[in-house]
């Protein structure tokens, strides 16, 4: 498998730093990543099913394992400093699985209290994504779109540096994509960056994306 | 392995243990009943499997010509009743020979309707695979959605989707403390036949390993994303630990007579919130399936009940448990590749 090649970034701009990344499955290599670094503010990962994107999204979040080495501002190591890391990089599931014996507010409370966000932030998310209705019921009884806005909801808790949105806009309706790209506005100006994968171009008319990532056969090539 | 636990903690009692039991009509019906327990346990298990997409490919096993098909079914009912068989072949051997004739036929109808009608329900369910994905009501039953705290979701976990496994051990554990709290007034070997007693409770818990993993990859991935660390999460597994065997602290202190120290009561309970707590973060660095494992656990259990009858306090031994189980923890758990069914 060919290797990614270095991405020239300004040294000062760099946000996100990936050095001799590997991941494989039962031995097949799945993504061989040598070098890419990349800057702060909101990007695109586009790619076929199965070329990689939820995979590398999940070794960011630190979900799954892999070999190699992940920065965030040049300090932050997903593997020495796993805990203050994970607590600057938040990740938003393509398609959410959550034990189905607790509820919404189960989960919610959970991460508010693991990433120490205020409950008024909890309270505004809950009442833009319009969940009072439901989301203390339990979880076995919500549709995908319902689950998918729990997960977006806990993606924006706490105070990260990164969200990571894997497909944010598959199953949800397009009163919540447009509070989504509302979030990513609003997160932007806070310095927030963003990682966004997703199968359907980016409405450029809603959301302003610094750079698009290709990802196929194993690499990620920047394309704009 | 209970039937190991079980006859290397009677070794010297099981004998007369299984005459007592077959002599006695109305203790042989809760063992039996026991044994149906089991079966609708691995029951469930098949219909968990036969579930899930990767296994579909089993629903071939009705295209094989009738008879090789019935000796594949009867073989996979009578290896999942493995564990109660051989000790009902012993019990029988006991009973025939005491001239108990009704316990005799008890044993040998109650084992061949647990073998035929296994069997034959799985034979029909594989012909119609829609009847799998039926939600079965005993397996979804729902409490009152309650906010929950986390130190609580292993436990509703257990409670909601493992019900007969969790049924099972705790009848297991019982029996266990039950029989030594029996013995111990008679017994020669004062406190060490307590410890010995929950010494093979606390070894029960190896299953509890894959009920675990099956909590922590099916929904609770998401937490891997979260800025916990290994101390805290090992704080949770020991709350766990703690609340799963809160029913064998009940027994054990409800059970065993006035003159059992606090110390001694302390001893055991301590080490068996260690186990609980060891096999949990087993999930994480040991292969469940290696039979090699297994001997391996088997052959240190038999060096540890050695090492106990020289009076060893069994602290010492959770205090090794739990210093393996957080190293372990800590150099496995950001390498941990979880697998979601």
């Amino acid at each position: 498998m060919k290797r990614s090649y270095i991405r020239k970034v300004n040294p000062k701009t760099v946000f996100f730093t990936v050095r001799n990344f590997l991941k494989n499955y039962s031995n097949h290599p799945v993504l061989d990543i040598h070098a890419l670094d990349i800057s702060s503010g909101v990007h695109w990962f586009e790619g076929a099913n199965g070329s990689g994107k939820s995979t590398f999204f999940r070794t960011i979040a630190g979900i799954i394992p892999f070999d190699g080495v992940m920065k965030l501002c040049s300090t932050e190591n997903n593997k020495q400093n796993a805990v203050k890391y994970r607590r600057l990089v938040n990740y938003a599931y393509a398609e959410p699985k959550y034990p189905d014996y607790l509820s919404g507010a189960d989960i919610i409370e959970f991460v508010n209290k693991a990433r120490g966000s205020n409950g008024k932030q909890v309270d505004e998310l809950i009442g833009r994504f319009r969940i009072n209705d439901f989301y203390e019921n339990a979880i076995h009884t919500y549709s995908s779109g319902m689950l998918k806005k729990i997960s977006l909801i806990t993606a924006f808790l706490g105070e990260p540096k990164l969200i990571l949105l894997d497909e944010p806009f598959t199953t949800i309706d397009s009163q919540t994509a447009d509070l989504v790209y509302e979030l990513i506005n609003e997160s932007r100006t806070n310095d927030i960056s963003f990682f966004i994968a997703s199968h359907q171009p980016l409405d450029n008319t809603k959301v302003k994306t610094d750079n698009r990532f290709k990802v196929a056969e194993g690499k990620i090539a920047l394309t704009k | 392995m209970y039937l190991l636990i079980l006859l290397a903690a009677f070794s010297l009692e099981h004998i007369q243990l299984a005459s007592l039991i077959t002599s006695r009509v109305e203790l042989l019906i809760v063992v039996v009943i026991i044994w149906a327990l089991h079966v609708v346990k691995t029951s469930l298990f098949f219909v968990k499997i036969m579930q899930q997409p990767s296994y579909e490919f089993l629903f071939d096993v009705t295209l094989l010509p009738e008879k090789k098909k019935w000796t594949e079914l009867v073989s996979l009912q009578i290896s999942l009743n493995a564990i109660f068989l051989s000790y009902a072949a012993f019990m029988l051997f006991i009973g025939i020979r005491q001239g108990n004739w009704a316990s005799a036929g008890i044993l040998v109808i109650a084992n061949l309707v647990y073998i035929v009608l296994p069997v034959l329900w799985k034979h029909k369910s594989l012909q119609y695979p829609a009847a799998f994905n039926r939600k079965i009501a005993f397996l979804n039953f729902r409490f009152p959605q309650l906010p929950l705290s986390k130190w609580f979701f292993f436990s509703v976990f257990l409670l909601k989707k493992e019900p007969v496994y969790l049924l099972l051990q705790k009848l297991f554990a019982a029996a266990m403390i039950a029989g030594i709290a029996y013995f111990y007034p008679t017994d020669d070997y004062d406190e060490r036949l307590l410890k010995l007693g929950l010494f093979f409770v606390a070894s029960g818990y190896f299953t509890l390993t894959q009920h675990f993993t099956d909590y922590y990859n099916n929904g609770m991935l998401f937490t891997r994303n979260l800025p916990v660390s290994i101390e805290r999460a090992f704080v949770e597994y020991i709350v766990n630990g703690v609340l799963f065997t809160l029913p064998e602290l009940l027994l054990f202190v409800s059970y065993l007579p006035n003159n059992v120290s606090l110390f001694v009561i302390l001893d055991v309970y301590i080490y068996i919130i260690a186990a609980a707590v060891f096999w949990q973060t087993a999930t994480f660095w040991i292969d469940i399936q290696n039979t090699r494992l297994h001997l391996f656990l088997f052959i240190g259990h038999i060096a540890l009940v050695i090492i106990l009858m020289f009076k060893i306090p069994l602290v010492l031994l959770a205090a090794a448990l739990l210093t393996i189980s957080f190293w372990q923890l800590k150099k496995h758990y950001y390498n941990f590749e979880a697998t979601e069914d």
